[in-house]
């Protein structure tokens, strides 16, 4: 416990973790700001423009309405089967077709903390890899070994300072993240949320933040093994990029991809798509089949896939060379 | 092997038959350290010498736990290393290469996660601080100090643990003649306390000037051992002499039965016990010596010729012609030669 309370008060300490904290929170005042935007009625000028195009389309009806429903009757083949010509092709424009609704926290609100949160995660995962390079390049672990030789304490407590440390972190971020956007909507009077809506939301963070935990022990452990805070970033892009993005989409696994599972993770599940083709009258038909992974799917292959790196790390810092 | 001695009467530091390898990137395997066998009496300071490459660095961090020992045994303490160095690591105070703190943390900052990390009050850091003289800049940041406030604070995160044992890897380094003698009675005071000081040096001079004894190194094998002054009295003195005709003076002299080396425009005359009989022999074929000046040998002349034939550049070895001595036992006065073979090494630090 007394190296796991150093390890934190390292952690907090670290530039990093604190011009870290200061970028998030002005990315999340600059999201609120545009969240804010989006909220707000409609100004004159849009209901005007909005007015101008409503009178557009009727304009259009009038002239060339008769036109278009003679083209119908003549031509059905060309329209969607059942269509009534006489009433279908024209609905009466109203303004509100032409003006966008304005946002709310239960709906886009949560959602940008959803969005919010994957992006704390990836600063999680650059956090930990920090932690843990910077010792490694300036030799500091060096010397911290000569005072506490048992590698196996030195690792753990790295590890889980990166953990918890991070998962703090994200938790400060993602609470104001959450003010930020509730206030955003508030300003307009559209903050309402239901009980549902706050638990649902409640349980997003927390996800979040094991996330972010998650990523940060992999960035660290991953850092033991490669020693320097670009190359892990260079191994985790290059995973996402061929393993992710080509190979495992080439066979049809996007289930067990990392991209997909985080996501799944954090939103309470995801959805994605397989095409499926079938031979058909000396063709192929294709359809794109839906298919969901759930929470509890993602969450696990995450974990695998930290304790794999994280194990990885103490077996080469348990054998290699300190210098 | 000599048994083990009891923990209270075993000497600092015994290493046996240590060995380490590095395999470079086109798999050959270079050896850093070749059968060390070492031993640091309690007390007092003993230097640890050897040419560039000799396995000096490697065979501290194998003692530390930092470097993994193929082969071999090693003691701190009478207690075996690296298995029980938790055991042992409180009495123990290192320095290896240069100082490595964190660089955006303070003096006093860094110190105190150290404290922190073993256990020790924070009232230390201010206490070894002052000790070494940083006080006033405890607050800055480490990587705004010079080289010699980098090597104090390292000694002040040595003192944290009040180790009965210290280890400096090249504390000199890049200091200047003030800070070199700051380091030097630092040592020199850590050893007047009673503590054991293993210093790692290339300054030879300063060595003679603080170490008790010495160990010297090469090949990662140990060439010699014992206290300085029996190491140094071991060594033939020789005679500068400064004569007219020198050239013929030479002649003379090297048909006499001595080694002479020219080193203009004095002759340096090797392996001298009696200088009358230089000029003896001179005044017989009238010449006449306007100066003799007995030259006091020294660390570094032991040095230097134990380790010649060492190429620091990393090149084949060139094997000497074996040398009988005594197997070193830490605290007398033999001289160990160590053999050489057809093994081609090169330099492994």
């Amino acid at each position: 416990m007394r190296l796991l309370r150093v390890e934190l008060t390292r952690f907090a300490s670290r530039r990093l973790v604190r011009w870290g904290l200061l970028v998030a929170v002005l990315g999340i005042l600059a999201i609120a700001v545009t969240s804010w935007v989006g909220a707000r009625p409609p100004s004159a000028s849009e209901v005007s423009q909005a007015q101008e195009y409503v009178q557009q389309q009727k304009d259009y009806w009038a002239q060339d309405g008769a036109a278009q429903i003679q083209d119908c009757k003549d031509h059905p083949e060309n329209y969607w089967d059942g269509v009534d010509c006489e009433h279908d092709l024209y609905t009466e424009p109203k303004v509100e077709d032409f003006l966008q609704a304005p946002g709310s926290f239960a709906a886009e609100g949560i959602d940008t903390v959803g969005m919010e949160a994957i992006l704390v995660a990836v600063l999680a995962l650059v956090l930990g890899a920090a932690f843990v390079c910077a010792e490694v390049a300036s030799g500091a672990l060096g010397n911290w070994l000569t005072f506490e030789p048992r590698r196996g304490r030195v690792y753990t407590s790295k590890i889980a300072a990166a953990a918890i440390g991070a998962a703090a972190f994200a938790a400060v971020v993602l609470l104001v993240a959450t003010g930020a956007e509730w206030t955003a909507f508030a300003i307009e009077g559209r903050a309402g949320a239901s009980g549902h809506d706050w638990c649902q939301l409640a349980a997003l963070a927390g996800r979040a933040v094991a996330l972010a935990a998650g990523l940060s022990a992999l960035g660290a452990g991953l850092g033991f093994f490669v020693r320097h805070t670009a190359a892990v970033l260079g191994v985790v892009a290059g995973w996402m990029a061929v393993v992710d993005g080509a190979v495992l989409g080439a066979l049809g696994q996007q289930r067990w991809t990392l991209r997909l599972s985080g996501q799944a993770w954090v939103d309470g599940g995801a959805t994605y798509y397989v095409e499926k083709c079938t031979p058909a009258d000396g063709g192929l038909s294709c359809e794109s089949v839906e298919r969901h992974v759930s929470t509890v799917h993602g969450g696990l292959v995450l974990l695998v896939v930290v304790v794999v790196v994280v194990g990885l790390g103490w077996f080469v810092f348990r054998r290699r060379d300190v210098s | 092997m000599a048994a083990t001695a009891p923990a209270g009467d075993a000497p600092a530091i015994v290493t046996r038959g240590l060995r380490k390898t590095y395999r470079t990137r086109r798999g050959k395997r270079r050896v850093a350290v070749e059968g060390l066998d070492l031993t640091v009496p309690r007390g007092g300071v003993h230097g640890f010498l050897g040419p560039n490459g000799s396995g000096k660095t490697t065979s501290i961090r194998m003692l530390l736990g930092l470097a993994r020992a193929d082969a071999g045994t090693m003691e701190i303490f009478g207690t075996p290393v690296p298995a029980r160095l938790p055991d042992v690591v409180a009495r123990v105070g290192a320095i290896v290469e240069q100082p490595k703190f964190f660089p955006a943390f303070t003096g006093r900052k860094n110190l105190t996660l150290l404290a922190a990390a073993i256990g020790v009050p924070s009232q230390e850091v201010g206490r070894v601080l002052e000790t070494v003289g940083l006080g006033e800049r405890a607050d800055d940041r480490f990587k705004s100090y010079s080289l010699g406030m980098k090597q104090r604070l390292a000694i002040a995160a040595t003192l944290l643990k009040d180790p009965d044992l210290l280890i400096f890897d090249e504390p000199t380094n890049g200091l200047d003649p003030a800070g070199i003698r700051e380091i030097r009675h630092t040592m020199r005071g850590l050893a007047d306390q009673g503590k054991t000081v293993l210093v790692s040096s290339h300054i030879l001079a300063e060595v003679q000037l603080v170490a008790d004894t010495v160990s010297i190194i090469g090949h990662g094998r140990l060439l010699a051992s014992g206290r300085v002054e029996d190491l140094v009295g071991g060594a033939a003195g020789h005679v500068r002499v400064g004569v007219d005709e020198a050239d013929r003076a030479a002649g003379v002299l090297e048909a006499s039965g001595w080694t002479v080396r020219r080193e203009s425009p004095h002759l340096l005359v090797e392996g001298v016990d009696d200088a009358a009989a230089i000029t003896r022999a001179l005044a017989a074929e009238m010449l006449f010596v306007r100066e003799l000046v007995p030259v006091k040998a020294d660390l570094e002349q032991v040095f230097l010729e134990l380790t010649s034939g060492v190429d620091s550049a990393g090149g084949d070895v060139h094997p000497e012609e074996p040398r009988h001595a005594a197997p070193p036992d830490g605290t007398g006065t033999a001289a160990r030669q160590g053999s050489t073979d057809d093994t081609t090494t090169e330099d492994a630090r």
